[in-house]
């Protein structure tokens, strides 16, 4: 139980269990059948939540250079928002 | 809340960007290939709905799962290594961590070429048509910096080894740590792309 606590003290591996739940989700969607709209757009909204957190957690970018971590971030909305919307 | 005259200001979270701006313009102009890349695939999709309806329904969504699980975990590896080595200067849980991350890398080598032949024994070949000539292209294109990824992660592994990172001097480690997040951030986006939405 300690253990487990102190592994999920860790933001890494918080960031770890998390990105690997995001991915079962997205796959357990595609395995479900023929995509909606609102499958899609969650899959799309799961992509973003996913390139957040590598770029705030494995990447460090919380506290950096303002522009450079919006434009990490803007690069990822942007492909997941174009993929979504393309698909609609 | 109020401040007394001649009180200073609170100070403001200091900013800190890992590695240094050589390595970032390398990333960016990485990421900046990889953005032409896309913006060709969802171009071609746009004029070519009715080819795109089915692609991702004949990739093996079984590998680009897998490999996805695996550059999440590869990432993690290397961040921890970094945390390691920030932390308390521990070189020689560092170099496990990096050498962790090189097994990953050689796993998801391995998945892709699992793929790729799985792919030709069920007809997806890069001459089927346009969606499979971009999916060949793309997820190549992410092998290839995978293994430029695998000689920066070795470096780094080497350069631990050899001391020339300690608490205080991370910027090399930091580096190699970017390029490698930013080869899983595009995976990130490639994955539901292609073998997902298609």
């Amino acid at each position: 139980m300690d253990v487990n606590g102190r592994f999920l003290r860790n933001s890494l591996n918080r960031s770890w269990l998390i990105l690997i739940g995001l991915t079962l989700i997205t796959t357990a969607l595609a395995e479900s059948g023929t995509l909606t709209t609102l499958s899609v757009a969650l899959i799309a909204v799961i992509a973003m939540a996913k390139g957040r957190l590598i770029i705030r957690e494995y990447m460090e970018m919380k506290a950096a250079n303002p522009l450079l971590y919006w434009g990490l971030m803007a690069y990822v909305a942007m492909f997941s928002a174009a993929m979504a919307l393309l698909a609609a | 809340m109020n401040r007394t005259f001649g009180e200073a200001p609170p100070t403001a979270p200091e900013r800190y960007t890992p590695a240094n701006p050589a390595v970032w313009v390398f990333v960016l102009s990485e990421m900046s290939e990889f953005a032409f890349f896309f913006i060709a695939f969802l171009l071609v999709k746009f004029l070519n709905p009715e080819l795109f309806g089915h692609g991702a329904e004949r990739l093996a969504v079984w590998a680009g799962f897998i490999n996805t699980l695996i550059l999440i975990t590869s990432s993690w590896f290397v961040a921890r290594g970094v945390q390691g080595m920030k932390r308390n200067g521990d070189r020689r849980r560092t170099a496990v961590w990096l050498a962790l991350t090189l097994g990953a890398a050689f796993l998801y080598c391995l998945v892709k070429y699992l793929e790729y032949r799985w792919n030709v024994e069920h007809g997806v070949t890069i001459r089927g048509d346009l969606f499979f000539s971009l999916y060949y292209y793309l997820t190549f294109n992410h092998l290839l910096h995978v293994l430029i990824g695998v000689c920066v992660i070795g470096w780094a592994l080497i350069q631990t080894l050899l001391g020339a990172y300690d608490r205080h001097h991370v910027e090399g480690l930091e580096g190699a740590a970017t390029y490698w997040h930013m080869i899983d951030l595009v995976w990130i986006l490639l994955f539901p792309m292609l073998y997902i939405v298609g």
